[in-house]
């Protein structure tokens, strides 16, 4: 048994059984580990990523309910001008301590932004608060979302 | 033997010492120095106490990188490689000791690649002797040594040029990763010199700029691995792959020193995927193609387990003999003036337990170690470790083999906290125990932990009870008396030697058996607590609890004095210029004394811990039973300064961590198991939860010390003070949980 899908672009066949979590069809079968494991149970957020635009957490997504959809990780995230806007974000900010949480913080991050292109922090709460940091990085998150928001803001102007 | 180990051989060393080190560690830095100079190469080796021992030429003279020790390589397409000694696990080591080099090799920080080092001698601690990262000592330790490193080739890139042109090296001078000559007419990049550098002799005592010098340490420097961390192919140990790889997980016995009886693997051999089910010492490994099938693999198997010495562990029946214990004399380890008499004479005496619980270290990125075994019985591991130092030998010791046969390469660690330095190296030796029980297979294993097993699999911050007591007279504290019961972090390791001493712990009594304050009369007493639970350094180690109790009681202390906690801090701490300075200036920042809105309150701590200072104001209410906390203000001082943005960043993030503590977090027991699986009983706290931290740094030229835990142990305190502020109620017991319901 197999599932086709698009992973950042590219589409690919798998052939994990159908309830393996997505997570693990990336990370093991693909080989793509930009996409992070914290809990295995939603609780965490560092496997988010998006599919068909949502963020979901691959942890708990079976592969099969992502046949024939457009998957996007990380890897990718700087194609569109939400993702490029908060990775430049996320590195202007030094958000970054470990590291291993903030592909997942910035998936949910884009996510937000796509939806609300200026967000307040009731919206930030909201939006992050499924993604966890153990370093404890949220104060500077939080600055990076808003820098995020007015450099799209800017682009939109301009 | 390939050239590099000739030359390396046939170099002479500096001195009779220099000989035994280089004899007694060059096996492991030949592998390693024969993988640098792979297509030509060029190390000089710093080894313990930072001596030069030798160079290590090799081949290709066409083409030689310079590599003027073990830390630093420069080839000649200018790539410039440094191998960081410590581990970089959030903190910002890899770009704070690229920063401490480059200030001397006059390179620009961003040109230099930092990778993670080898286990390897020439990379052991400063202070510690062996390969380690933690107790905040990274940058400091480092300090003098990594400039080193890059004056020394410096020095030697100089020369090189100085000999092309026919100069002086005073006629010469390094800027920007080039050589110029002082007249201007010519340049030279590193790339073009590291050949010539290559081949010239290492200088010794080479001068180090005054720190008025500096141009780089000091001032804010980008992370070097934020962007790969933000892009994701920033490769921790769990990312690390290897053709033909598997992977393994370990069902661990449900109660501490357990052991299996029986193993049904029939279900688990019929999942997909799943290759092997083999029992190693701490329990039963599936193997499989990947975390998937192994973790469902795992999951069908049926194991009957005999119970083991922690069966009967429960935390409410320790919570009560500890807190017993807490009423009796324990082993004294100060004893200044006379306690009793004081409490005698006393206009009050006052008396509380103060409690802090077993606590995970959870670090974001779970536990991970790959083994890929040779045939000559050594191996190779790819792990992501605070402590190679001890991973390395007991890696080999569970191989049977000399360490010499086994190599161990690091990864970015997805946080550590403590828990990747662990001193019986649990998980690495697990792992080599899974790979040799399919050693037939082949392929490389690698072992990895879930959430779950990380937080049920021990190694512990212990859990401590406090019984405080001190004496006021006079309107004054003239009496303290610290009775601290828990178990002991180092008895039982390799550093029970040098840590426990006639049977105390200094990590039990760390943050107490040393506070400065003025009292007259201090007793500190200790009962070191022998169970089943393993346990183990967690960020701040002892102060997370000595600090909690000190800060908090003194609290309880002011209060009865009549006095301010600010105030009262002041008078107590007269003459300790650095801890007054972070608490003066923690208490201006958060305007300690101004109005406050209804219904929130504040509180100030001020703790030395790791040889850095630091001071915290918590402004906090209640909100549906519930503390709420608003804002957090710090002060540091850590003496000179690499890279105060991150020092900025260390503070933030260590308040949050001792938030997630003081609110919510905690491992506990019911008939030997752990209560705890995953973030939903473990919580830990989340955006919506976190206050802002501001954070100041403070520099009063004294001697460098800590960062990374130093901002965690004045935090619980400092809220506990604010809660009571908000409501009247003290907290004496962590987490807070709903104890404010
Ligand atoms: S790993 Fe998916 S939410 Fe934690
Ligand atoms: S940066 Fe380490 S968990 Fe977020």
């Amino acid at each position: 048994m197999s599932t086709t899908f698009t992973v950042d672009g590219r589409t690919v066949t798998v052939t994990s059984p159908p309830d393996t979590p997505l997570l693990w069809v990336l990370r093991d079968e693909l080989g793509l580990t930009g996409t992070k494991f914290g809990c295995g149970r939603a609780l965490c957020g560092a496997c988010t990523l998006h599919v068909d635009g949502e963020a979901v957490r691959a942890c708990v997504h079976p592969v099969g309910y992502a046949a024939g959809k457009d998957v996007r990780t990380i890897a990718t995230l700087e194609e569109s001008a939400e993702g490029r806007a908060v990775v430049d974000a996320w590195i202007a900010t030094e958000v970054v301590q470990c590291g291993w949480c903030q592909p997942g913080q910035c998936m949910s991050a884009a996510s937000l932004l796509a939806r609300k292109p200026t967000p307040d922090d009731e919206d930030i709460d909201a939006a992050m608060s499924g993604n966890l940091c153990r370093c404890g990085t949220y104060t500077r998150i939080r600055a990076a979302i808003h820098e995020a928001a007015r450099a799209l803001d800017g682009e939109a102007d301009g | 033997m390939t050239r590099a180990d000739r030359t390396h051989d046939d170099a002479p060393p500096r001195d009779a010492a220099a000989r035994r080190d280089a004899t007694a560690f060059a096996p492991s830095r030949r592998a390693f120095l024969r993988g640098l100079a792979a297509g030509g190469g060029f190390v000089l080796a710093f080894g313990l106490g930072d001596r030069v021992l030798a160079h290590a030429l090799s081949a290709d003279a066409s083409d030689t990188p310079f590599e003027p020790n073990a830390f630093l390589r420069i080839a000649s397409d200018g790539t410039i490689t440094l191998f960081a000694k410590h581990d970089e696990m959030g903190q910002g080591i890899h770009t704070g000791l690229a920063i401490e080099v480059a200030e001397e090799l006059e390179a620009a920080v961003a040109d230099i690649d930092v990778r993670p080092a080898p286990a390897d001698r020439a990379f052991d601690h400063s202070l510690y002797g062996v390969q380690a990262t933690g107790g905040s000592t990274s940058t400091w330790t480092s300090f003098d040594q990594m400039r080193t490193v890059g004056a020394t080739a410096r020095v030697m890139l100089v020369a090189a040029a100085a000999a092309r042109w026919g100069l002086a090296p005073g006629d010469c001078v390094a800027r920007d990763g080039r050589v110029e000559r002082r007249d201007g007419t010519a340049a030279l990049t590193y790339g073009e010199l590291a050949t010539d550098a290559a081949r010239l002799p290492v200088p010794e005592d080479v001068p180090l700029k005054a720190p008025e010098r500096f141009r780089k340490i000091g001032r804010p420097t980008p992370r070097v691995d934020s962007p790969a961390k933000v892009r994701g192919t920033a490769l921790f140990s769990y990312d690390q792959r290897r053709p033909g790889m598997l992977t393994a997980m370990v069902e661990r016995a449900p109660t501490f020193g357990g052991s299996v009886a029986r193993v049904d693997d029939t279900a688990a051999l019929a999942i997909p995927g799943v290759r092997r089910v083999v029992v190693v010492p701490s329990g039963v490994a599936v193997v499989a193609d990947g975390f998937w099938a192994a973790r469902r693999g795992r999951a069908a198997l049926r194991v009957e387990w005999a119970d083991g010495p922690g069966a009967q562990l429960d935390s409410a029946r320790l919570r009560r003999e500890y807190t017993r214990r807490a009423g009796f004399p324990g082993n004294v380890v100060r004893a200044d003036g006379d306690f009793d008499a004081a409490a005698a004479d006393a206009d009050r005496v006052l008396e509380a337990t103060y409690e802090v619980p077993y606590m995970a270290h959870a670090p974001m990125e779970p536990l991970s170690c790959m083994v890929e075994l040779h045939e000559d019985g050594g191996a190779h591991l790819v792990t992501g470790s605070q402590f190679l130092g001890i991973d390395h030998p007991a890696a080999a010791a569970a191989l049977g083999v000399d360490p010499s046969r086994v190599t161990v390469e690091n990864s970015y660690l997805g946080g550590g906290f403590g828990r990747r330095a662990n001193p019986a190296a649990d998980f690495t030796v697990e792992a080599i125990h899974v790979a040799r029980a399919v050693r037939d297979l082949g392929v490389p294993v690698k072992t990895v932990w879930t959430r779950e097993d990380d937080l049920r699999g021990g190694w512990y911050r212990p859990l401590w009870v406090n019984g405080i007591t001190a004496a006021v007279k006079d309107g004054r504290l003239v009496g303290w008396r610290h009775r601290i019961v828990g178990q002991s972090i180092a008895t039982g390791t390799a550093f029970e030697g040098a840590m426990v001493i006639d049977g105390v712990d200094g990590t039990s009594v760390e943050g107490a058996a040393d506070m400065p304050h003025g009292i007259p009369n201090v007793r500190v007493e200790l009962h070191t607590m022998k169970l089943a639970v393993p346990v183990q350094w967690w960020r701040s180690v002892g102060h997370s609890n000595t600090a909690f109790a000190k800060e908090a009681f003194l609290d309880e202390c002011a209060e009865a004095c009549g006095k301010d906690g600010y105030a009262f801090r002041r008078e107590l701490l007269a003459g300790h210029e650095r801890l007054l300075a972070v608490l003066d200036r923690a208490a201006e920042a958060a305007g300690w004394g101004g109005p406050l809105p209804v219904g929130v309150g504040h509180g100030i701590s001020v703790h030395e811990s790791f040889e850095g200072f630091a001071a915290h104001v918590v402004e906090a209410s209640v909100v549906d039973g519930r503390p709420k906390v608003h804002r957090v203000v710090c002060a540091i001082d850590c003496g000179q300064v690499v890279n105060p943005d991150q020092v900025v960043s260390q503070m933030q993030g260590a308040a949050i961590f001792a938030l997630s503590a003081a609110v919510d977090a905690q491992i506990t027991f019911t008939d030997g198991r752990v209560d705890q699986s995953n973030f939903d009983d473990f919580p830990i706290l989340r955006m919506h939860e976190a206050p802002p931290v501001e954070v100041h740094i403070v520099d009063t030229g004294g001697k460098q010390g800590g960062i990374g835990e130093v901002g965690v142990p004045g935090v619980a305190p400092a809220l506990c003070a604010a809660l009571h502020g908000a409501t009247g109620r003290r907290i004496r017991r962590l987490p807070i949980g709903d104890q404010l319901g």
